[in-house]
């Protein structure tokens, strides 16, 4: 089992008197990169500042690196807790170079050589005289790194880094961002309300949702067994189909198709395929009809009419050809992850308990 | 840099083509107006001195007068100094801590700014003089006749320091507020104690605020009269005054008022220096939420200091005029003789609090936003008027209107003129600070969704600068309420005011007659600080 950095036990955060974060459970391992995923409200820059220190929990504990650092009457400051810090807008001190911002943090006789070392790591060689004011928001958010980083933290906050960069921008430094931190060999958590950002750059995404986490998993198995319709729908394109499932297997409009061994259900449900499960067949006897197709040269999206009524988004590659008004047929080749009715049961509450999951995400 | 020079400068900074077409008119124009109705009196007083003769610049040079000039800087320095030291704690406690009591103590420890400087050495003498209160105290049980002297340099010092460090005071609370926060975090994230947060981060960040506030008191002490005068503390303006009223010929007093210029223009110069390198945008964190600092047991000294503070500077003095008036009373003394008085001088503060405003505004915008040798000229020049004595200013208006302006000689359109010459660099210096904090992206993005350049300004600067605009129009307000030397030489006939009330009761040692326009000097003064910090507060 790998080495957790952060460990929050039970952590719950009331701000004044609404709570903000209830029940949190959430272990990080070294080196990991873990995303926390949400909208506005639900509580993930509240997160980040109660790891950092610069909010106290209500209830709960947080442990950095094997140390308790708040809860069960203690309480550690910030500046002792060895936590980087990047903020959303940078925070870069005005008055200082560049290369005072970066070595600000830093204390010992290699101070100097440790700065210039991290200048080099984030590729702002030459600019260790600029000041901040002159830079580019990319050159900005590097800085802002470069600064967490040359104390050689324990872990890395990132509060939505890159939610001031344009967005052609916001691609290339992804990337870019995601390899210093591996260089570095960083353990991060970074704060986003983009599904895109989360998915391609962590190992682990946890989805908040009013101050908790609904699921905990790798973005593949985020993708692929979303733990609630809400999350089905926010980490990608969802349709829903009705259907009536008994234990392994479900029946819907489209055919029978097994359920995963971890999700097993019962009952009438909505059954939930990702666009680009969907294959489709010309078939004149079949019974599903193409009702508009939209071409994007590296795939194209086609929807698709039931009989019952029901409308599919599909997602196909570039070769099929098919043209609004042909019957087709359509298959999936499962497993599908299917949740209960809305008009019966409601909403599932809390997030189930996943032997499969489980054991991927340890 | 010596007066010789001063032409040369006006004339090798104009401005090329391209800074003149970045420059909008809209901006020059009022700020032109503005500089030109700032040189006036200066104008005067080259003219009085190209008219000195040999015997008169032989004057100059003697050594009483390199005496007095010393006197003058002394005074000037360690007054800065210590209104720092009293001002940089106190902003900081009533702003970003837990101290009990915040928002009560961050209206007293402004206060002391609505005493004028000649009450408060009248105060002063009265308490601890000769003769004053704690003599007659301690005489009788512990046969006491002789107490340290408080007249001269110390008695100076403590005046004007208690009573001018509200300038640097309200400077730095207004930047203190609009701080980005997430500055102060990041330094705390990187290891720094809150102690260490302020030496790094934060103050470095003040000092744009400190230098214009410390430039105010600096200003006010080399001009102030009434106070240094009955504390018996000769600087310039005393020997410029002696030398206008004693002698006929007032060339040498034009002289000596040039000097004191020439420290004012050196002064200017070092700190637009140093403000140069401030003007990087800091962060429009308008209003954001500021982290709240807990004392602990430091709540204890922090408490101790604050009062130490409001009793010396406000709860003291106060005491002593209330004693006074309270003997006046019992002596017999009226009160409805104050309500002339007190309706003129609010008329006269309350027009010039306007037109300084309205002045202001486009100097601190020409100076923030199209930074440049012109727009710090204007500037400069616009400092001209506040660095002038009282008398030098009433002086040169005088000429003026006596020979050129008759209609407008003793009025008070004059007097309020007078006024807004002396005190609009107050509203400028806090003009600009506030227009520091805030981001020009913010006046570009309502240029981009359309809005003509008077809808940005009062839709987007002015709501933004507001409670700096209103701190710069309650300063001018309250200064000239206080102003005394202006007023006694340009107010109409029958003109008077609270101000010079004060004055010809203290001059007659009618010292309880005294007393009840000064409190009443006080009151209304008290009332528009509140005003100012109010809105402060509201906008947290």
């Amino acid at each position: 089992m790998a080495n957790h950095i952060i460990c929050c036990h039970n952590l719950s955060h009331r701000y004044d008197e609404t709570p903000v974060i209830e029940g949190f459970e959430l272990c990080v391992n070294e080196g990991e990169f873990v995303a926390l995923l949400g909208r506005s409200g639900s509580g993930k820059t509240t997160l980040l500042r109660l790891i950092a220190g610069f909010e106290r929990p209500t209830q709960g504990t947080i442990e950095i690196a094997g140390r308790l650092v708040a809860g069960n009457g203690v309480f550690i400051p910030p500046e002792k807790r060895r936590v980087g810090m990047v903020f959303q807008d940078y925070a870069l001190f005005p008055h200082l170079t560049v290369l005072e911002n970066i070595r600000y943090g830093l204390r010992d006789a290699g101070a100097d050589k440790r700065a210039q070392e991290v200048l080099e790591l984030v590729g702002l060689d030459g600019l260790a005289d600029r000041m901040p004011g002159e830079l580019s928001g990319g050159q900005q958010q590097r800085v802002a790194l470069a600064r967490a980083l040359a104390p050689q933290p324990a872990v890395v906050l990132l509060d939505e880094p890159f939610s001031n960069l344009d967005a052609g921008l916001r691609a290339r430094l992804r990337v870019e961002l995601r390899d210093i931190l591996q260089e570095a060999g960083a353990t991060a958590i970074f704060v986003t309300h983009d599904q895109e950002e989360a998915l391609s750059l962590a190992d682990r995404v946890a989805v908040l949702r009013q101050g908790r986490i609904e699921q905990f998993a790798p973005p593949e198995a985020l993708y692929r067994l979303p733990a609630t319709r809400e999350i089905a729908e926010f980490v990608g394109e969802a349709n829903f189909v009705p259907g009536h499932a008994e234990g392994d297997t479900v029946t819907c409009g489209i055919g029978r198709f097994p359920l995963p061994l971890c999700r097993p259900a019962r009952g009438e449900v909505d059954v939930m395929l990702r666009p680009e499960w969907i294959e489709v067949e010309a078939d004149p006897q079949g019974e599903a009809i193409v009702l508009r197709r939209m071409y994007f040269g590296h795939d194209q999206l086609m929807r698709v009419e039931l009989p019952d009524g029901t409308r599919l988004e599909v997602r196909l590659g570039p070769d099929d050809s098919f043209q609004p008004g042909d019957r087709v047929r359509l298959h999936v080749p499962g497993p599908v992850v299917s949740y209960p009715r809305q008009s019966t049961n409601g909403r599932r509450a809390s997030r189930p308990v996943l032997k499969a999951e489980a054991a991927v995400a340890r | 840099m010596n007066i010789a020079h001063w032409p040369r400068i006006l004339v090798s900074k104009l401005p090329g083509r391209e800074s003149a077409a970045r420059v909008p008119l809209h901006l020059v124009v009022p700020a032109l107006m503005v500089a030109g109705a700032m040189l006036l009196p200066l104008a005067y007083l080259l003219v009085r001195a190209a008219g000195a003769d040999a015997a008169a610049w032989q004057q100059l040079f003697r050594p009483r007068i390199a005496e007095v000039l010393g006197r003058s800087v002394l005074l000037a320095f360690t007054v800065t100094l210590s209104a720092n030291v009293i001002a940089i704690p106190l902003a900081y406690l009533t702003t970003r801590t837990d101290l009990p009591g915040r928002r009560v103590w961050s209206v007293i420890t402004v206060l002391p700014l609505v005493i004028p400087s000649y009450v408060g050495a009248f105060a002063l003498i009265a308490a601890l003089g000769p003769r004053g209160l704690l003599q007659q105290m301690l005489a009788g049980p512990l046969g006491l006749s002789r107490l340290p002297n408080i007249y001269g340099f110390p008695g100076a010092w403590l005046t004007l320091t208690l009573f001018a460090y509200p300038y640097v005071l309200l400077s730095a609370r207004g930047a203190l507020l609009g701080l980005d926060p997430a500055l102060e975090d990041a330094a705390r994230s990187l290891g720094d104690s809150p102690w260490m947060v302020f030496r790094r981060v934060t103050l470095p960040q003040l000092r744009p605020a400190l230098l214009s506030g410390s430039l105010l008191v600096a200003l006010y002490v080399l001009s102030d009269f009434g106070a240094v005068s009955m504390l018996r503390y000769t600087t310039f303006t005393r020997a410029i005054y002696v030398q206008y009223s004693a002698s006929f010929d007032r060339n040498l007093a034009a002289l000596l008022a040039l000097v004191l210029v020439a420290i004012t223009v050196v002064l200017l110069t070092a700190e637009a220096r140093e403000q140069r390198r401030a003007r990087a945008y800091y962060r429009a964190a308008a209003r954001r939420r500021q982290r709240v600092v807990r004392l602990g047991r430091w709540r204890w000294p922090a408490l101790a200091f604050v009062t130490l503070i409001a009793l010396v500077a406000l709860v003291i003095p106060l005491s002593v005029m209330a004693f006074w008036l309270v003997r006046g009373i019992r002596a017999g003394e009226t009160f409805q003789l104050l309500i002339g008085p007190a309706w003129r001088s609010v008329l006269a503060s309350g027009l010039a609090a306007g037109a300084a405003l309205l002045g202001a505004l486009p100097v601190g915008l020409l100076v923030v936003r199209h930074g440049g040798r012109f727009s710090r000229l204007i500037e400069r020049t616009s400092f001209v008027g506040y660095a002038l004595p009282g008398i030098v200013v009433a002086l040169a208006l005088v000429f003026f209107g006596a020979n050129f302006a008759t209609p407008l000689y003793q009025t008070l359109a004059m007097l309020v003129f007078a006024y807004v010459v002396r005190f609009m660099p107050q509203a400028v210096a806090t003009v600009r600070a506030a227009l520091l904090q805030i981001s020009p992206r913010l006046e570009e993005a309502a240029r981009g969704l359309g809005a003509r350049t008077p809808r940005v300004l009062f839709t987007v600067t002015v709501p933004l600068v507001r409670s700096g605009l209103l701190s710069g129009a309650a300063l001018v307000f309250l200064t000239s309420m206080k102003e005394l030397p202006t007023t006694l030489l340009l107010a109409p006939t029958g003109y008077d005011t609270l101000a010079t009330r004060v004055w010809s009761a203290t001059e007659e040692a009618f010292y309880a007659r005294a007393a009840a326009p000064a409190l009443l000097l006080v009151a209304v003064s008290a009332l528009s600080i509140g005003l100012i910090l109010a809105r402060d507060d509201a906008g947290r």
